[in-house]
């Protein structure tokens, strides 16, 4: 008898122990815990996605709240699914400003109220706004206030020193004070002006002005003689391949793609009509690029150059005084890790420094950072 | 007569020793190559993991963008045709800008009728074209429209894929870049959860594009064109001789065209693209021995410009032939066992503990490093929990490896045809959705707001 | 103090990056900590390799009467591991090469296995191959005991001992297996020290069941079975183990929030 039952024993328990090792398996291939594909994004990514879709929220909550409303007066309440909102309703008088925190501690607010205001609406110095803050007309804040997150109908002026943590979008103007931090997005259907010393991460406005006030400057498309490909230039496919390092003299032109795998160092006043594409840039002063500029490292640009494409950087780009990048006919972006501009920059489009970007006045001399790169 | 025949015996026996000696050493060389394979394996992975990412064109979401051809090629997809027309004109892609060409190649179902239903609503959007001659096949579809077209850069999308809104300026965007010749996105299984065999592929492509095509991205080696859910600027295409139509993956072909001819293929790991993966194990199996065939034929025509050194860097050329070889492993891992197999009959045995760890520590740590891949894509995917379905892979890795083997002597057949003419025809794969889909698309694709999404 | 606000959504939870620029986050301590979990895992097993031999050799004496192993356990002794009095078991019985009758047996079944192959449905076309890969090495040994069978250099002590050191050092590599592919992955220490303990664990208590099993069959099946126990039922199914505990491992979830490095 134990002849047959131990070898039958012997089986089922080393079968039965192997089949523990795979119960995770069998139990989620027969249970289904995990079977839904990936989701995939089928509206399209935009930099005021959060703005745009906190309207469509704010709509919804409004008509919610202006029911409930007696008179004018800003108080505390609730929103639909019951979270605290300090409201401020329409004013009687058309071109009043609520105040934030009339009628409610400033403690409350900064804990986790949001904030939505049928009208203009001013923010004292120092106040913490820690949820949402919506207002149906324009935003004024004092200095050194922080704010979760900002959708402004029209303008919004930040003072100084202020802090977004998440996003901010305006229907008009929007500025920020100097020394201010906008983390994550912050974008205008408006145009938009950050102050020296302000740091960003992700802006985006049909104009964007940075640092002192912007002047007119007209990109000079003057006729430049061609550049003559020097020796190790290899032409295929209508663009010039470098296996190391170019300088593209002063004044001079270029109309094809370049593609260098070194530096590329062009000289003041000189035209790139073409894209560019390397690991080191040095553009001196006045310079133009006509296409895309990408590179592998890093970019300086000295002062008042123009860039008229995309302008991507795997590393840090410096945008020197007066520069322009993109225009109000075409505008574009500027990708990179780390963004330096310096004052008088204009940009047409949008910015997105990974890590963050910077207004900050340049030495007078960029082209003596520049040849350091 | 006892020596002569003790003198016979030490020589046959001398002669197995031998041949024995001759096997352990190929199998020496077998298990080398299978090691390189591993540690790339462990290599990207970790790379994907803790490494720097690099995507550097994903950002670019406002320009001039470029005029752009969008090439569908179909034949008999009257089932999912108009899923992806929609999908493209719902797109971001500045009209003015785009050309959509479904190329209907010999279709015998009502894959004319819906396109040029299409076509008359959108006449300046959809430009269609309707072979019923030449070559047959998607490459010669692909090369017929090509030649036609004026678009600066070509996307191209099998007829079963789904684009998101923005998939079309995230697959252009890499385009700004000079050098790039060609971009591909991820494809991502729709019908993932469908039966075992989906759940594999599922997590299969989870490692193919998640970790593998990401690595190569971020360590400058050499991501691969996929032939849809990406694209090919037109001069590029123009400049290495276009679509080949001999070839069965006119793709990887084109790959190691552009890479020779000093272009560059980008890989966007951001621009995710449904697809659907073959729900039955003989479509799959179809399915990956053309691939693989096509793959070898690569291997054969470009191994040698690459080990030429006509490509840039020492790292970039040793990941394009690895790449190439990749269908080469496994037969030669099927070669490594029946060597293991003689080796273990001939008594052959190489004594000693460092021995036994040696062969412990191959089973072991080397056949794991693909499973490491998986793993680690599907974890980085977010969907833990699918993880665990990890051993019922090492049946879909057996059924790969025969589809494989056998493939290189049946596709090898089919490629010459009796009158020597190259026959490369339609080999697609089987479509599992409904008409229904498209309603679902259309629901899916009116973003609702909630406050929780901010 | 408030930079942790930066990365929550609104509703409090943690936004972690999308998974197209995903990483995992890996400091110099988690390294260090993942050298020291293996090490100490390591060290901790090369000092118990007498006592699992005695463990398993204990298991055997208590299987080798039920079994039929009447004359009794012997023991093999691997000198060249210095470190460990390490010995293994094996049942002191030898198997007789195949009889006329258990050939063509084998062969009949070897054959209606194959045919049988092909009737499954096309759903479980990956058990059809693996019955054909079964069928297939089992002819090598058909063909092998028809052509040779004197020259078959393996009896059943060597094949059992030989099997159970080669299990050992499978053993003995899982903690440079998850130092590799498992420690460097964030779900906190304790899981990590948890699934080392359930691997080895595991197969501590698999190894010598799985070659008393194949020792047993052996035994009755002659010699015959033996190639295809080897090829396809020693390391394959300890592999397996390791893979299905290794998935099961990474399925857990994340001790801390996805990075982004670029």
């Amino acid at each position: 008898m134990t002849a047959v039952i131990a070898p039958i024993l012997l089986i089922l328990v080393t079968v039965g122990w192997f089949v523990l090792a795979l119960f995770p398996a069998l139990y989620e291939h027969f249970a289904r815990t995990d079977v839904g594909p990936l989701r995939v994004a089928s509206a399209a990514t935009d930099i005021r996605y959060f703005g745009t879709s906190f309207q469509g929220f704010v709509t919804t909550q409004l008509e919610l709240l202006r029911a409930r409303a007696q008179n004018t007066v800003p108080r505390v309440t609730s929103l639909a699914d019951g979270s605290g909102v300090w409201y401020a309703p329409a004013p009687d008088v058309e071109s009043s400003v609520a105040i934030v925190f009339s009628g409610a501690a400033q403690h409350d607010i900064a804990r986790g109220l949001v904030v939505m205001s049928e009208s203009s609406l001013r923010v004292p110095d120092q106040a913490e706004v820690l949820k949402e803050l919506y207002t149906g007309g324009s935003l004024e804040t004092g200095s050194g206030c922080i704010f979760r997150a900002i959708l402004a109908r029209e303008d919004a002026a930040l003072g100084p020193a202020c802090e977004v943590l998440r996003w901010v979008n305006t229907g008009g103007a929007f500025s920020a004070g100097m020394e201010s931090v906008l983390w994550g997005r912050a974008s205008s259907w408006g145009s938009m002006s950050l102050s020296e010393g302000v740091r960003f991460q992700r802006i985006a406005a049909p104009r964007i002005e940075l640092g002192w006030p912007q002047r007119e400057l007209k990109r000079d498309m003057k006729e430049r003689p061609l550049m003559v490909a020097p020796a190790h230039v290899t032409i295929s496919a209508s663009r010039w391949m470098v296996n190391g390092d170019l300088d593209v003299p002063a004044g001079q032109s270029i109309t094809a793609d370049v593609i260098v795998s070194g530096k590329l160092r062009v000289g003041r006043d000189a035209a790139i009509l073409g894209g560019v594409r390397c690991d080191v840039l040095v553009a001196h002063e006045d310079s133009i690029f006509m296409r895309s500029v990408i590179a592998t490292g890093r970019m300086v640009f000295g002062a008042r150059c123009h860039v008229t494409g995309p302008v991507v950087v795997e590393g840090e780009v410096v945008l020197g005084d007066d520069c322009r990048v993109g225009d109000g006919e075409s505008q574009t972006t500027i990708s990179a890790v780390t963004v330096r501009a310096g004052n008088g920059v204009v940009i047409c489009g949008e910015v997105w420094a990974r890590q963050q970007g910077v207004v900050r006045a340049l030495p007078s001399q960029i082209t003596q950072t520049s040849s350091a790169a | 007569m006892g020596n002569e025949l003790a003198g016979i015996a030490t020589t046959g026996e001398a002669r197995m020793n031998a041949f024995l000696d001759v096997c352990f050493w190929m199998l020496v060389t077998v298990i080398a190559v299978l090691v390189v394979y591993t540690v790339r394996h462990y290599i990207f992975t970790v790379n994907r993991l803790f490494g720097r990412q690099r995507h550097p064109y994903v950002d670019v979401s406002v320009a001039r963008w470029p005029a752009v051809t969008v090439l569908i090629p179909a034949h008999n997809e009257e089932l999912v045709i108009g899923h992806i027309l929609d999908a493209l004109l719902a797109g971001d892609y500045p009209h003015e800008s785009l050309t959509i060409v479904p190329v209907n190649d010999r279709s015998t179902d009502g894959t004319r009728e819906v396109i040029d239903d299409y076509a008359s609503r959108y006449p300046t959007l959809i430009v269609p074209m309707h072979r019923t001659e030449g070559a047959s096949g998607k490459a010669a579809a692909l090369r017929e429209a090509s030649e036609h077209t004026s678009g600066e850069i070509i996307i191209v999308f099998d007829a079963d894929y789904v684009p998101g809104a923005g998939l079309l300026r995230q697959l252009v965007a890499p385009f700004f870049d000079p050098q790039v010749g060609a971009v591909m996105g991820r494809v991502v299984p729709l019908n993932a959860g469908t039966n075992l065999l989906t759940r594999m592929l599922d997590l299969e492509r989870s490692a193919g594009y998640q970790v593998d095509q990401q690595a190569r991205m971020n360590m400058r080696l050499v991501p691969q064109y996929g032939g849809t859910v990406g694209g090919v600027r037109s001069s590029a295409l123009a400049s290495v001789g276009g679509w080949r139509t001999d070839t069965l993956t006119e793709d990887t072909d084109l790959t190691y065209r552009l890479l020779l001819g000093g272009w560059e293929v980008v890989y966007q790991n951001r621009s995710e693209c449904y697809e659907e993966v073959p729900e039955q194990w003989p479509v799959r199996i179809r399915q990956i021995s053309r691939w693989s065939a096509g793959h070898n034929q690569a291997f054969r025509d470009h191994s040698g410009a690459v080990l030429r050194g006509d490509m840039r860097g020492f790292r970039q050329r040793l990941d394009a032939l690895l790449l190439l070889g990749v269908y080469v492993v496994a037969p030669l891992t099927l070669l490594g066992w029946l060597l293991a197999l003689t080796l273990w009959y001939g008594g052959h045995s190489v004594s000693g503990w460092i021995a036994i760890l040696l062969v412990a520590s191959f089973s072991t740590v080397g056949n794991f490093a693909a499973f490491f891949e998986v793993a680690a894509a599907a974890r980085l995917d977010g969907h833990n929990r699918r993880v665990r379905l990890l051993p019922f892979l090492l049946l879909g890795f057996l059924v790969s490896q025969m589809a494989v083997v056998r493939s290189m002597f049946t596709f090898k057949r089919r490629k010459n045809g009796s009158n020597g003419v190259p026959l490369v025809q339609w080999d697609k794969t089987q479509r599992y959705r409904g008409m229904e889909f498209g309603v679902q698309l259309t629901t899916n694709s009116s973003s609702q707001y909630t406050k929780h999404s901010s | 103090m408030l930079a942790p606000l930066r990365r929550r959504g609104n509703n409090g939870t943690i936004i972690d990056p999308h998974r197209s620029i995903a990483t995992v986050r890996l400091s110099v301590v988690d390294v260090l900590l993942a050298l020291g979990v293996a090490v100490v895992t390591s060290v901790t097993l090369a000092t118990s390799l007498g006592a699992i031999g005695r463990a398993w050799t204990w298991m055997y004496v208590q299987l080798a009467g039920p079994l039929g192993f009447t004359q009794g356990v012997g023991v093999r002794n691997f000198d060249s591991v210095r470190f460990a009095d390490f010995a293994v078991p094996y049942f002191q019985a030898q198997a007789a090469l195949p009889s006329s009758t258990i050939w063509w047996v084998t062969l009949a079944v070897t054959v209606l296995v194959f045919a049988a192959s092909f009737g499954l449905r096309d759903s479980l076309l990956p058990f059809a191959y693996l019955l054909r890969l079964i069928a297939l090495v089992q002819c090598s040994a058909l063909a092998f005991f028809r052509i040779a069978p004197t020259r078959f250099p393996y009896d059943l002590p060597h094949y059992t001992s030989s099997m159970l050191a080669v299990g050992m050092a499978v053993v003995v590599t899982v903690p440079v297996l998850l130092a590799l592919t498992f420690y460097v992955i964030d779900v906190g220490v304790a899981r990590k020290m948890l699934l080392t303990v359930a691997m080895l664990g595991h197969l501590l208590v698999f190894i010598p069941l799985q070659y008393a099993l194949h020792a047993y069959l052996v035994m009755h099946a002659s010699l015959l079975l033996m190639p295809l126990l080897f090829m396809l039922f020693a390391l394959l199914p300890e592999v397996t183990i390791l893979i299905a505990l290794y998935g099961w491992g990474m399925s857990w979830r994340a001790s801390r929030p996805r990075a982004r490095r670029e």
